[in-house]
């Protein structure tokens, strides 16, 4: 049976699909339906470029629970400061004892020694705080070496310049040896505020510091304390970004640790609609299956199969999916697997029972007096006049599957390390987005399945008009 | 005197496409124990012709003009109070095409009778009841089969629990719309057997709906054939099949071979029926005529008395 | 002079099993069944319309069904050309016979699968039966067979798909199908009865045509005795299963001997209010086919029904010139 090779073929199967298309087209509902699902499967293509950061991997952007960036349209929320980076570019402040400073990639200061008297220097780099509205947090990162340390003890102290001039010491390091490391000094963290003497509750140190819109310092202070006069110390200082967290971000925001909830959004379009239609279309394909070999060959292979799928049907999915979760995995290629298993089995129901009725039908029987053998009939007329539900059961499916995955991520048993929406309502459950009224993390989730879910609806919707007025009869 | 007169009378279904003019302008009437015969093929308009005259009729059709008279009332007019009270089933009932599958399978053809008759009068249960025993008789069902439910009846029966429901408020006309079509020959010549009886013991009028003209030389006593929502020949049962006038009256008792008599050519009418929404300008059956001249495809032809005994025909060649 | 048999049948029977509940089937020793054809034997010759008449229930569809071998007979033999095709078990051997043995349906909005386009309606026989041996080949037979049925230009109908087209096209493209193997025996199961009356004619019309050209033998299955006296050369009256009479048309219909063909011919309504006849009353409606009467199956109706009737089934005797009735007392 050539199938589409022959120019008649292909013409009826244009023909097919310009008669369905201008039957679709008819329903308005559905071309809502199915305008979103493109939309969604575009944002599905495009996300490795419309997500501007790693769902789970870039923490701190902001602050947590920050607010998106559109807020600051209504005025209470105008002056929200969004997150700055500043890269710092020392420059030299004082340098009494004119010790020697290279800068370039990495600052270098040199102290070569040449008096017992402490010698101080100081670095500073101004930035500008635009913003009324002081930030909650801010945080400095930087790598630090001192070597060829002799005889001496230094002392390198952070502070900032605050509006007035005043310094307010944020973090200081006294050794007499050789050191080093990456410093990271978040300004909420515990250790900073009791070093500085702050209590750690009730205090803000960037409350303290910035103050209102203004031109800001950072301030470097090294104290080199010779012992004697060949004392030498280099300290070097590179890669130094100040991260003042934003209260604002993004398009839809920060979760808790500060990362993109839009990023998030966009990569969970890829995993949702890969597991909705991979999990609809291999469920769809094995109920089809089952169901018209059922009802096709009748009798006692029917009654088994029946029975076998009544008592599949009464085993509860949900808590066998958990079950099953937990021991063998939690890969999202699995639960596409499980979903599957169980949901052909409502299908090859419905598939069996139409395939009961077609069966009786004349031109079953008038293929049969041609010369049909069982084969030919199951693929030439059985299936091509089942597939119309089986589709409009399998755009109904998607939605079962989509929210059947975010239901297991709500409940915490999806896979961590990948970014779906239902791990960003469990996220959201579990970090206290209810308690902090984060809106912007809460919904945007929620709607997004709803309105995938819906669009899927509605085509399925319009499907199901088309696919049974032809199996109607006409008089 | 006649009993029912329809005059001139327009119904349009309207779609969003335009107006479907089902019924177009038709004219006739049927007397005090007369049985007209409506006949047509599927789609010219005789099903909604009765549901005109019943007024049951969807929400999308509409009565444009024209009247229908039954002993000085204009049916058109009055209003849905009226009609459901008086007219509805007291004087003019219905049996549906396909009514006998419209039974409804829970209840017993006994109360499903005397639904009918309580719904209606202001009877008693056991009168009620009492008067179904009696119909029932009348169209020839043993009386203990009251308490039957429809699938445990006969094709044949259950057209005759219908008949005895169309006649439990005692109408004055029955409207009976393709009666027989689902059943056998030999059950189909018992129900025609009772209608004519009851026609006889019960002064009753009849319109029959039917594709079938045979049913109606049989069992009427004038016929009017329609054609795409109009009336294209009337009159007399035995002059129209004896003298047919109209092209489309001829091709089509020529369409229906005989048992009787030699054995004839079948004839046939090419082309198709015309859709309803523009039909073709002039005469409708212009297309499929071989008899069309150029007036035919320009003035609709108006219903005619053609000879002397009330035969009128629809055409341009008289 | 003998003619070519085409067909005969012997002795068929063929009984329908009713679905019980599970417990009541555990219970009952004999399982009821519907006697819908009931050991009927004759014979259809080469080249003749062969009309088998009846009310509904009377077996005559399931015997067209049984002589194509498309429900197999629970007995008895049809043999198609000296072969006994109920006797073939091997499904290669059926399959090639199939060729020569075509069916037309009633109801043309069933018999056309609503999802292939008309050319692969009229195709698949072809196709299946692998007998054309190229594309070309294989569009000009559909073409041709298109043509025949005055569906022309054919491609204006081959692209379409059947809810495009009216009842009374899609009959005569069921028609077509049967027709485009050329085969040498067809069934048709009321072929024109779901279509309207004008349509009638010309649908066959035509096939009556085809029938001539292909001197293809048929078997006319249909409830309107008035058609069948159109249509048919010999007929033969069916009732619960049995074969009452059978003979030539004209002679069946002018003269019946049965009381059952009596009844059935009178009861036909016809299309002239003057014309009178008698008026043949028959009691009651046709018993269940579960529980056939014993004896005569129609003596629970039959006017001149005696005692032999109650006890004794009469058996088809030959009355006249090639007709036969089973009667005990002929008409």
């Amino acid at each position: 049976m050539s199938f589409l090779t022959s120019k008649e073929n292909r013409k009826l199967f244009l023909r097919k699909i310009k008669n369905f298309w201008l039957d679709f087209r008819r329903n308005r509902i559905g071309l809502v339906g199915l305008t979103t699902i493109l939309i969604y499967v575009i944002v599905a293509f495009a996300s490795p470029w419309m997500a501007p950061y790693h769902p789970i991997r870039d923490t701190r952007l902001a602050q947590g629970y920050a607010m998106p960036e559109w807020v600051t349209i209504l005025p209470q929320n105008a002056d929200l400061p969004r997150t700055q980076i500043e890269r710092i570019y020392w420059t030299v402040s004082e340098n009494p004892q004119l010790i020697d400073i290279q800068f370039g990639e990495q600052v270098i200061v040199n102290y070569l020694g040449g008096q017992i008297k402490p010698a101080h220097v100081w670095l500073i780099y101004n930035f500008n705080y635009p913003h009324d509205v002081p930030p909650k947090t801010f945080q400095t990162t930087f790598s630090w070496s001192t070597d060829l340390v002799e005889n001496l003890t230094y002392s390198i102290n952070l502070g900032a310049v605050r509006l007035n001039d005043t310094v307010q010491p944020v973090w200081w390091l006294d050794s007499n040896q050789d050191g080093g490391g990456n410093a990271f000094i978040n300004s909420e963290g515990i250790e900073t505020l009791i070093m500085i003497g702050l209590d750690p509750v009730k205090d803000n140190l960037a409350r303290r510091i910035f103050t209102g819109k203004g031109e800001y310092g950072l301030l470097l202070h090294l104290v080199f304390m010779p012992a004697s006069e060949d004392a030498t110390c280099r300290f070097t200082f590179k890669n130094g970004e100040l991260r003042i967290l934003g209260l604002v971000h993004g398009v839809l925001g920060a979760d808790n640790a500060g990362r993109d909830l839009y990023s998030q959004l966009i990569v969970g379009v890829r995993i949702s609609l890969t597991i909705g239609l991979l999990a609809a279309v291999i469920s769809t394909s094995i109920g089809v299956l089952v169901g018209v070999v059922s009802g096709y060959t009748g009798g006692f292979v029917d009654e088994i199969t029946m029975r076998i799928v009544d008592i599949l049907l009464c085993l509860p999915v949900l808590p066998l999916l958990l079950t099953l979760m937990f021991m063998y995995g939690k890969s999202p290629y699995y639960l596409i697997l499980i979903i599957a298993v169980f949901w052909w089995l409502g299908l090859s129901r419905i598939i069996r029972s139409q395939v009961l009725s077609l069966r009786e039908m004349p031109f079953i029987e008038a293929a049969k007096a041609a010369g049909a053998g069982r084969f030919y009939t199951v693929f030439r007329h059985l299936i091509p006049n089942v597939l119309p539900v089986a589709f409009a059961n399998m755009v109904l499916a998607v939605p079962g599957a989509i929210i059947t995955e975010a239901s297991l991520s709500f409940l915490g048993f999806g896979d961590p390390a990948t970014s779906t929406w239902g791990r960003m309502l469990n996220h959201a459950f579990s970090y206290g987005a209810f308690t902090h009224m984060a809106w912007w993390w809460i919904f945007p989730p929620g709607l997004a399945i709803v309105c995938l879910c819906l669009a899927f609806v509605f085509v399925g919707h319009a499907v199901d008009e088309i696919a049974n007025p032809r199996l109607r009869r006409r008089r | 005197m006649a009993l029912l007169n329809v005059e001139n009378l327009k119904m349009y279904y309207e779609t969003l496409r335009g107006y479907v003019k089902a019924v177009d302008d038709i004219t006739f009437d049927v007397g005090k124990k007369e049985a007209l015969g409506l006949a047509g093929e599927s789609g010219c308009g005789k099903t909604s012709t009765a549901l005109a005259i019943l007024r049951l009729l969807p929400w999308n059709a509409k009565i444009i003009g024209g009247s229908i008279t039954l002993d000085g009332t204009d049916l058109v007019k009055i209003s849905n109070k009226e009609l459901r009270q008086k007219i509805r089933w007291k004087k003019i009932s219905m049996i549906f095409q396909g009514a006998m599958n419209a039974l409804h399978p829970i209840f017993n053809i006994g109360q499903q009778i005397t639904e009918g008759i309580l719904a209606h009068e202001d009877v008693s249960k056991k009168e009620a009841l009492e008067r179904t025993s009696k119909l029932l008789e009348l169209v020839g069902i043993e009386a203990e089969k009251i308490n039957r439910y429809p699938h445990e009846l006969s094709g044949g029966m259950k057209q005759r629990v219908v008949t005895a429901m169309a006649l439990a408020c005692n109408p004055s006309l029955v409207i009976a719309d393709e009666p027989t079509t689902a059943l056998d020959v030999i059950v189909q010549a018992q129900v025609l057997k009772v209608m004519k009886e009851l026609q006889q013991k019960l002064d009753l009028s009849w319109i029959l709906i039917t594709h079938d003209l045979s049913l109606i030389a049989e069992t009427c006593h004038k016929s009017a054939i329609m054609y795409a929502g109009k009336i294209v020949e009337y009159g007399g049962v035995v002059t129209i099949f004896k003298a047919p006038l109209h092209p489309y009256t001829k091709k089509l008792i020529s369409a229906f071979p005989s048992i009787v008599g030699s054995k004839t050519e079948l004839a046939s009418i090419s082309g198709f029926p015309p859709d309803l929404l523009n039909p073709p300008q002039g005469c409708r059956f212009h297309p499929r005529c071989d008899y069309a001249k150029e007036i035919c495809k320009t003035k609709d032809p108006p219903l005619k008395e053609e000879t002397s005994n009330d035969h009128y025909v629809a055409c341009h060649l008289y | 002079m003998p003619k070519d048999i085409a067909i005969e049948v012997r002795n068929l029977v063929k009984h329908f099993p009713i679905s019980m509940g599970f417990f009541k089937s555990l219970t009952t020793r004999q399982a009821p069944v519907v006697h819908a054809v009931d050991d009927i034997s004759f014979k259809i010759y080469k080249g003749e319309i062969f009309g088998l008449v009846g009310e509904s229930g009377c077996g005559k569809t399931t015997t067209g069904r049984c002589l194509i071998n498309l429900t197999e007979p629970t007995s008895g033999e049809v043999h198609f050309n000296g072969v006994n095709i109920t006797a073939i078990s091997e499904e290669n051997k059926m399959r090639k016979l199939r060729k020569n043995m075509q069916i037309i349906f009633q109801d043309p909005y069933e018999s056309l699968n609503p999802r292939m386009g008309i050319f692969d309606i009229v195709a698949e026989p072809l196709r299946l039966q692998k007998i054309t041996k190229s594309q070309d080949e294989l569009r000009k037979r559909v073409a041709g067979a298109l043509e025949d049925l005055d569906l022309a230009p054919p491609e204006e109908f081959m692209y379409r798909f059947p809810h495009e087209l009216s009842g009374g096209q899609r009959q005569r493209i069921a028609i077509a199908r049967a027709f485009v193997l050329e085969p040498e025996f067809l069934v048709a199961d009321e072929p024109v009865s779901m279509l309207d009356v004008s349509i009638r004619s010309e649908v066959l019309k035509l096939l009556l045509t085809l029938i001539e050209k292909s001197h293809s033998s048929f078997l006319y299955i249909t409830h309107d005795v008035a058609l069948a006296r159109h249509m048919c050369d010999r007929l033969g009256v069916m009732y619960l299963g049995k074969i009452v009479e059978m003979g030539p048309t004209e002679g069946l219909i002018r003269k019946p001997s049965h009381p059952y063909t009596e009844a059935l011919i009178a009861a036909v309504p016809v299309p002239d209010p003057t014309s009178r006849r008698i008026e043949v009353t028959i009691k009651g409606e046709v018993p269940s086919a579960i529980n056939p009467p014993p004896g005569c199956r129609f003596h629970t109706r039959c006017p001149y029904a005696k005692k032999i009737c109650e006890t004794k089934e009469p058996q088809l005797k030959e009355v006249g010139k090639d007709t036969y009735v089973a009667c005990h007392f002929p008409l």
